[in-house]
């Protein structure tokens, strides 16, 4: 099948399929051609022409019917079968009628038979095609399979022309019903559908489809009313446009020349259809996207119509309005009218789409046709006015393209997200079922329901809903929960019910109880708490009344040092009493007692003191606060702590990235924390990080944090800034977007040359190493793709890319397609987009694009260097590459495989980056002395190639 | 196939399955992770008998049972049965293959389905959830380790080979590492980037390597040798080879050591800090599947014993 993919962009596997439909529909359209030439020759010379018109109400009426019956047998039995069933009826009815004498009656029924045989198996046949193919290949092969169709049509009508020259018009009848068989014949030896996409589309897991009438898909899917109005729209213009060429043809043309010059037209359109179908649908549809292209028709019309308006009637215009008609009607028009369905779901596509292609179609028609009927009638219709509503009519085509952009590419955000989570998901308000469900979990026996009960209440800001009886729960857990759920919520009404609380066996109530009724103003209530037998209770109390007092330095008061004397677990618990007061009370002059708790070595302690330091303002603390983001525990609130110090952290953060000297393990942490600022200058900060920092790792982090600004992550519960407002240097970001999108094929390639060998190789040293180093390939190919993907999620902030990412990498074929259309039409090129844009989409539908590997890396070959072509070629990449960690498995690999020239250049570039350390424990293995057993002993590896191995494996 | 209840009980409301959610378990997601799971699930009903999803089955799906008992079994191995409030299929699903276990209804079930993709989308939107999880599924695997007495159910390690005394580098430690279950799916960059970070520490016969009660500040991965571990009350006695985390994938729980380890020959042992783990883990959300899967495995391990041990305590 290679010569045909010369011709046209056919991948692996699409060949059979694709000319499986070709074939399909040239038979199906070349047997209708001659059912029609057969129908229409008998028809009119036997009935007057007046006869038609009672025609087209009968068909009206019974399309009205078929459709829907056609709607259900469908869905009942699939596409093909469906197609195959109805072949095999209108062969045999064709050669029912062709032994029937053709009376009048028997004429009506011939008439209309063969037109709801092509309504239906046109019909049948796109949907058939649509389930086959996903949108993406339907974007490339729909083009060369309707190409069948024109073909079928030229050949139909040929062959219907050389026939009736040695047999009779009816004979016709029985050619027509043979072609039809054999086309449904045919079709039995077609799969069903792609295996692959039919497990996609019918998931085990999916819920089944409701049931819905087709007014209730109208109403649900507002695209469906679009198409609606487009179908209307297009098909009046159309008509009304037909109906000008044809009077000004018929005023400009001499009447015996009419023949003549409707046959040279003619002619003259189906070959340009074809040549449209055969060299530039794809090319356009794959360029402009589908909505776009659907504009070109109209676009093109709309000229004509405004030459002929101008004019007043000239040949030339109307024959502009009638080329564009006949040369991409059946061609562009009908394959991206065709894709259009694509992205509704399977139920609704096929329920739909027969009542809009047809019963409103041929409705709309009917209208239109009693209206220049009326106009004709009473000479209303000279050809400026009817050059005027062609314009008029497709301007509104236009509009209803326009307006369809955004509706389609809901659906495809639709698709994408079906079943998987929201994640910009909002607290919602609590209805009347929820307040019952909650307000009986609150009564529960079960602390652990109470709680949540609780915690789902307050999220909901409803924590009113809470009674204070709440503080007669026997649980602990209940009560504790309760307790700082009135701290937080200054329930003072709760005071009378919380001091007997006071009395509570459990240590940890009685302490939280004084730490809430401090907290409400309450001081005089926890007086007596001082005495508590508890010291944690008695901590509480103490703390709670010094941080009240006016002491300048309350850490100085004697109690209070008794107090951070106490060691072990009383001495912890007292060490967070205090540091939980300080919090409460947002006390800078404990800032000392801070400071020396962050470092304590009890890491909730440690933790605690981060969370009292995010309450505090005190410049003091920030150089402290910046190293403490070295230790996990409690970085969280350390970099609350840090946003709470304003904008002289924020020049500490900056300046720390900027000095050598900071470590580099605390460099990773600074993206993330200055992303929490959520401002402006954050944004262009991290931007600047993501573009020119040295080291991977502090990039990754960057674009993290960037990304988390642009979805309003961070801010979200900081209350620092709107990032709404926030600017986004999309130049810079597409740009890397593009330099990520590049590394991946480059990856790709590389991997490619490993890839050959493993399939060649079955035995040989080193297998084990070439593992690792083929998976860190697969690792970093991932990552550069990751990147790239949340870099345009960037771009497109309000846009669900992650959804897109996913269903890329899934082996799903059709929602791979989904999202490559999804991707392809949010990247359409915007009026002034830069040369990096372009090549930043181009790029990135190379790499979503269903294609072989071999494939890809050919179509890539303009973005990347010229692939390894061996597997020693490709590890001298690797050796060389910047990678460290990269470079550092392939010397280990190459030195496995001890060519001449792979130890070469291990040799070469450990002399050039002796940091490396490749050399080193390789090379001692085996004159390495053996290490004695005995007392453990810790053997580091070297502080320097741990550092810079840091920056290599930064994602 | 899974199969769709056919009469659905009345659907449970959004704001029940979230207080079902974040009342099975502290470890479960709160506040926006715990809506998030509430709306990606779906409800489920299945009539006493019913079979929920057969063994072969690859669904993907993860059954949390709000009420009723199910029971699964499977060929050769002992039956399993749970009863509500209880999760099933999540074995299967952390370690991406079909259904091990054939699940019927004891009783009439309610059950919510949540897909594995939306379950794993939660851990990556949700770090401190997915650290919680961890935590709290190892911490119960460390409980059936320790129900398991006295040889916790953990796996007989290799014979021990001749001790290399070289120090490891690069190389040798992440395939060190990618030999540990835990880590066997993580990717190779996670995995050196924690090897690089790792301390390699080399104990002779009867060295302690650490005691009980000691708090846990890091994991240990055997790269060479055996590390034997023992505790009473109750009594555990394990031993450790190359490939495996010195008190099993559930050390990834340990607040304090809850067993006195050493070697038993020449080892050499890999000291992963846990605040390293943790950091690498929120980078690289693969790792954190690939902990989930060791810890399917072991679980799945510790409870075919515990069902075989009682079966042979029948007779």
């Amino acid at each position: 099948m290679r010569w045909l993919s010369r011709f046209m962009d056919l991948r692996e596997g699409e060949a059979r399929p694709a000319i499986e439909a070709f074939l399909a529909l040239f038979g199906i359209i070349a047997g209708h051609t001659i059912l029609e030439t057969a129908r229409d020759a008998l028809f009119l010379s036997k009935l007057p022409p007046s006869r038609l018109a009672i025609v087209y109400v009968l068909l009206a009426a019974l399309t009205l019917v078929v459709t829907a019956g056609n709607t259900r047998f469908v869905q009942r039995f699939g596409q093909r079968n469906a197609l195959i069933f109805t072949l095999l009826a209108a062969a045999y009815g064709t050669t029912v009628l062709h032994f029937v004498t053709l009376t009048p009656a028997a004429l009506f029924v011939l008439y209309t038979w063969s037109a709801l045989i092509g309504t239906v198996l046109g019909v049948q046949f796109w949907m058939f095609a649509g389930q086959r193919f996903t949108v993406t290949q339907g974007k490339r092969l729909f083009g060369p399979i309707a190409a069948g169709g024109v073909g079928g049509a030229v050949t139909g009508a040929s062959a219907a022309a050389g026939a009736l020259a040695v047999v009779p018009v009816t004979s016709l009848l029985l050619v027509s019903a043979g072609l039809f068989l054999i086309t449904a014949v045919f079709l039995t030896t077609v799969r069903a559908t792609d295996p692959q996409i039919e497990v996609a589309a019918t998931p085990a897991d999916a819920p089944a489809p409701p049931q819905q009438s087709v007014s209730e898909l109208f109403r649900r899917y507002p695209y469906l009313r679009q198409m609606a109005v487009l179908a209307a729209f297009s098909s009046a213009a159309l008509l009304v446009g037909d109906y000008l060429f044809k009077s000004i043809a018929a005023h400009r043309v001499p009447p015996e020349q009419l023949g003549a010059f409707f046959a040279r037209t003619y002619a003259v359109l189906n070959a340009l259809s074809l040549a449209v179908q055969l060299l530039m649908t794809g090319r356009v549809l794959r360029q402009v996207g589908v909505v776009p292209a659907l504009t070109i028709l109209p676009l093109l019309m709309l000229g004509g119509a405004t030459g002929v308006f101008l004019t007043g009637g000239v040949l030339t215009m109307a024959l502009v309005i009638k080329g564009a008609d006949g040369s991409l009607r059946y061609s562009l028009q009908r394959v991206a009218g065709e894709l259009l369905w694509m992205p509704l779901p399977s139920e609704v596509r096929t329920r739909s789409k027969a009542l809009l292609d047809s019963v409103f179609g041929r409705l709309i028609q009917a209208i239109v046709a009693s209206v220049l009927l009326l106009l004709a009638t009473f000479h209303l219709a000279p050809p400026r006015v009817l050059a005027a509503i062609v314009a008029a009519l497709t301007v509104g085509w236009m509009g209803t393209i326009v307006a369809m952009r955004s509706t389609y590419l809901d659906l495809f955000r639709q698709a994408l997200s079906r079943g998987t989570l929201d994640l910009a998901i909002e607290a919602q308000e609590l209805d009347l079922g929820s307040i019952e469900a909650v307000m009986d979990a609150l009564s529960s026996p079960d602390p652990l329901r109470v709680t949540a009960a609780i915690g789902i209440i307050q999220d909901k800001g409803r924590a009113r809903l809470v009674p204070g009886l709440i503080l007669f729960h026997d649980a602990e857990p209940v009560l504790l929960r309760a307790l700082e759920l009135a701290m937080e919520t200054d329930r003072r009404e709760w005071i009378p019910l919380m001091q007997r609380l006071l009395g509570h066996p459990a240590e940890a109530v009685r302490a939280a109880t004084v730490r809430a009724l401090v907290h409400l103003g309450e001081t005089d209530a926890v007086r007596a708490a001082l005495d508590d037998v508890s010291p944690l209770v008695r901590a509480h109390a103490a703390f709670n009344l010094v941080t009240q007092s006016a002491a300048e330095r309350p850490s100085d008061d004697t109690t209070i040092q008794d107090l951070l004397a106490l060691d072990g677990d009383t001495g912890r618990a007292v060490a967070i009493a205090l540091l939980d007061a300080i919090r409460d009370h947002a006390d800078a002059r404990w800032a000392d007692v801070l400071l020396l708790l962050v470092d304590d070595d009890r890491l909730d302690v440690s933790e605690h003191a981060a969370m009292a330091l995010a309450t505090i303002a005190a410049p003091v603390v920030i150089p402290r606060l910046i190293q403490r983001l070295d230790q996990r525990s409690g970085r969280d609130w350390v970099r609350r702590a840090l946003v709470h110090q304003g904008e002289a952290a924020f020049e500490a953060l900056t300046e720390a990235l900027a000095d050598p000297a900071t470590p580099l393990a605390r460099r990773g942490h600074l993206p993330r924390t200055l992303a929490r600022f959520a401002t402006q200058r954050a944004v262009d900060v991290l931007t600047e990080l993501v573009v020119n920092d040295r080291q991977g790792f502090v990039r990754y982090k960057a674009l993290r944090g960037l990304g988390r600004l642009a979805a309003g992550q961070d801010a979200d519960h900081r209350g620092t800034g709107n990032t709404a407002a926030l600017r986004f240097d999309r130049a810079r970001i597409s740009g890397e977007m593009r330099r990520n999108l590049v590394e991946h094929l480059q990856l790709i390639s590389v991997a490619a040359a490993f890839d050959q060998r493993a399939g060649s190789r079955t035995s040989g040293a080193g297998n084990a190493d070439s593992s690792l180093v083929v998976g860190l390939l697969g690792d970093k190919q991932r990552q550069s793709l990751e990147r790239a993907f949340r870099l345009l999620q960037i771009l497109h902030r309000d846009e669900d890319i992650r959804s897109a990412h996913s269903a890329l990498v899934t082996g799903d074929r059709r929602l791979r397609g989904q999202a490559m259309e999804f991707l392809d039409t949010l990247t359409l090129p915007r009026r002034r987009a830069s040369t990096e844009d372009r090549e930043a989409r181009e790029l990135l539908r190379l790499v979503a694009d269903d294609l072989p590997t071999a494939d890809r890396i050919e179509r890539a070959s303009r973005f990347i260097p010229r692939p390894p072509a061996t597997y020693e070629d490709a590890l001298i990449k690797l050796l060389r590459d910047g990678d460290e960690l990269l470079s550092t498995f392939a010397a280990y690999h190459a030195l496995d495989l001890g060519t001449a020239r792979l130890l070469d250049e291990v040799a070469r570039v450990c002399v050039e980056r002796p940091y490396l350390n490749i050399a080193t424990p390789i090379g001692t293995r085996a004159a390495a002395p053996p290490r004695a057993p005995g007392a453990a002993k810790e053997i580091e590896i070297n502080a320097e190639a741990e550092a810079e191995a840091e920056v290599a494996h930064g994602p | 196939m899974a199969r769709e209840p056919a009469r659905p009980a009345a659907p449970l409301i959004t704001i029940e399955r979230e207080l079902f959610l974040r009342s099975i378990s502290v470890a479960l997601p709160q506040g926006g992770g715990a809506l998030q799971l509430a709306r990606a699930m779906r409800d489920a009903s299945f009539r006493a008998g019913e079979i929920i999803y057969r063994a072969g089955d690859f669904t993907r799906l993860i059954h949390f049972i709000t009420h009723g008992e199910v029971e699964l079994t499977g060929v050769d191995v002992e039956p399993w049965k749970l009863a509500a409030p209880a999760v099933i299929g999540i074995l299967d699903v952390n370690q991406r293959r079909p259904f091990s276990r054939t699940a019927r209804a004891l009783t009439d079930v309610r059950a919510l389905v949540l897909r594995e993709d939306d379950w794993f989308e939660v851990f990556e939107e949700h770090f401190e959830f997915a650290r919680a999880s961890l935590r709290r599924v190892a911490g119960d695997v460390h409980e059936l380790h320790l129900a398991a007495s006295p040889g916790g159910g953990f796996p007989q390690p290799p014979t021990p080979t001749d001790f290399d005394a070289h120090a490891l580098n690069l190389q040798e430690r992440t395939l060190a590492l990618r030999a540990v279950p835990a880590f066997r799916t993580a990717g190779i960059q996670s995995l050196a980037l924690l090897a690089a970070g790792a301390t390699e520490l080399a104990l002779g016969p009867g060295e302690r390597l650490f005691a009980r009660d000691e708090p846990s500040l890091s994991l240990f991965a055997v790269a060479r040798g055996t590390i034997r571990i023992e505790r009473e009350n109750p009594v555990i006695r394990a031993r450790f080879g190359p490939g495996s985390l010195v008190g099993g994938c559930a050390s990834v729980s340990f607040v304090t050591q809850p067993y006195h380890a050493e070697a038993e020959v020449p080892s050499v042992v890999l000291e992963l800090r846990r605040e390293a783990l943790i950091d690498t883990l929120e980078d690289h959300v693969e790792m954190i599947h690939a902990m989930f899967s060791g810890l399917s495995v072991e679980r799945e391990e510790i409870l075919d014993d515990r069902a075989r041990r009682a079966r042979l305590a029948r007779g």
